[in-house]
């Protein structure tokens, strides 16, 4: 298992470039596989967006629009 | 130009929705978290929105501030717990509906144990449709990064599901194990 942590922030430099160089020479997956985990991801993040969207951010947003109208009106 | 954000940009910001909470969903594996943060996106966004020039691309800004959004939130964090376990036990909360070739959820948990990066960089280009330059500059990485991270990402999903072969996609026995087990 891959025990492994790395951060976005925290990747150093090097460790980046080797990233880089072992994903050119690793054996790269078959047509088929990489169809598949495609398909699965959009499935997947497909059935995210397609979640019920909550009020809280329209609401949001129209707070934060008419607090700003008010306050350039006041200005 | 006025100082308040147009009605056109406040429909825009809302039409991104739906986008904004899955990928933060993605980036935090948590339903609450994600809402809490496309929440703070969308005040910064209101905040800054004369700097968004007009003309570019309204979801690769909005992501690129939800984005780094996360990663305070996560430098805030990384000093208050340790969640290791946590992590590797994470998933991203969607119960699935339809059973594909792989089992949905099968494949959530193999996302989920994901590195950050990875998980980042395979939902911008295999999901989001961005190019690898986009989400390069969205990321601040080479391009050559980034397309190392996506064919990481789907390596390792590979190698976590156990799939090495494309004979192995898919098959009834791979799919009855599944079930049986999860």
């Amino acid at each position: 298992m891959n025990t492994r942590r790395t951060d976005f922030e925290g990747t150093p430099q090097k460790q980046m470039e080797a990233e880089t160089e072992a994903a050119i020479d690793s054996p790269t997956l078959t047509k088929t596989a990489e169809a598949e985990i495609a398909t699965e991801l959009k499935r997947l993040y497909g059935q995210m967006l397609a979640e019920p969207m909550p009020d809280r951010f329209t609401g949001l947003l129209d707070q934060l629009s008419k607090a700003e109208r008010k306050s350039e009106r006041e200005s | 130009m006025s100082s308040v954000p147009t009605p056109e940009f406040q429909r825009e910001l809302t039409k991104l929705l739906p986008n904004l909470r899955a990928f933060a969903r993605s980036l935090t594996r948590s339903a609450d978290q994600a809402d809490d943060l496309v929440q703070e996106a969308l005040v910064k966004a209101w905040r800054n929105w004369q700097q968004f020039a007009p003309d570019s691309n309204i979801k690769a800004w909005m992501f690129t501030i939800l984005r780094n959004a996360h990663l305070s939130e996560r430098r805030k964090r990384k000093n208050e717990v340790q969640d290791v376990d946590g992590e590797f036990a994470a998933q991203l909360g969607v119960k699935p509906e339809q059973p594909g070739h792989m089992d949905l959820l099968d494949f959530q948990t193999a996302f989920a144990q994901l590195l950050p990066e990875h998980r980042e960089a395979l939902v911008l280009i295999g999901a989001e449709g961005f190019s690898y330059e986009e989400a390069a500059l969205m990321c601040g990485c080479a391009v050559g990064t980034m397309k190392s991270r996506v064919n990481r990402a789907r390596t390792k999903l590979a190698q976590i599901m156990g799939i090495d072969s494309a004979a192995e996609i898919g098959s009834d026995v791979a799919s009855v194990f599944v079930r049986a087990t999860g």
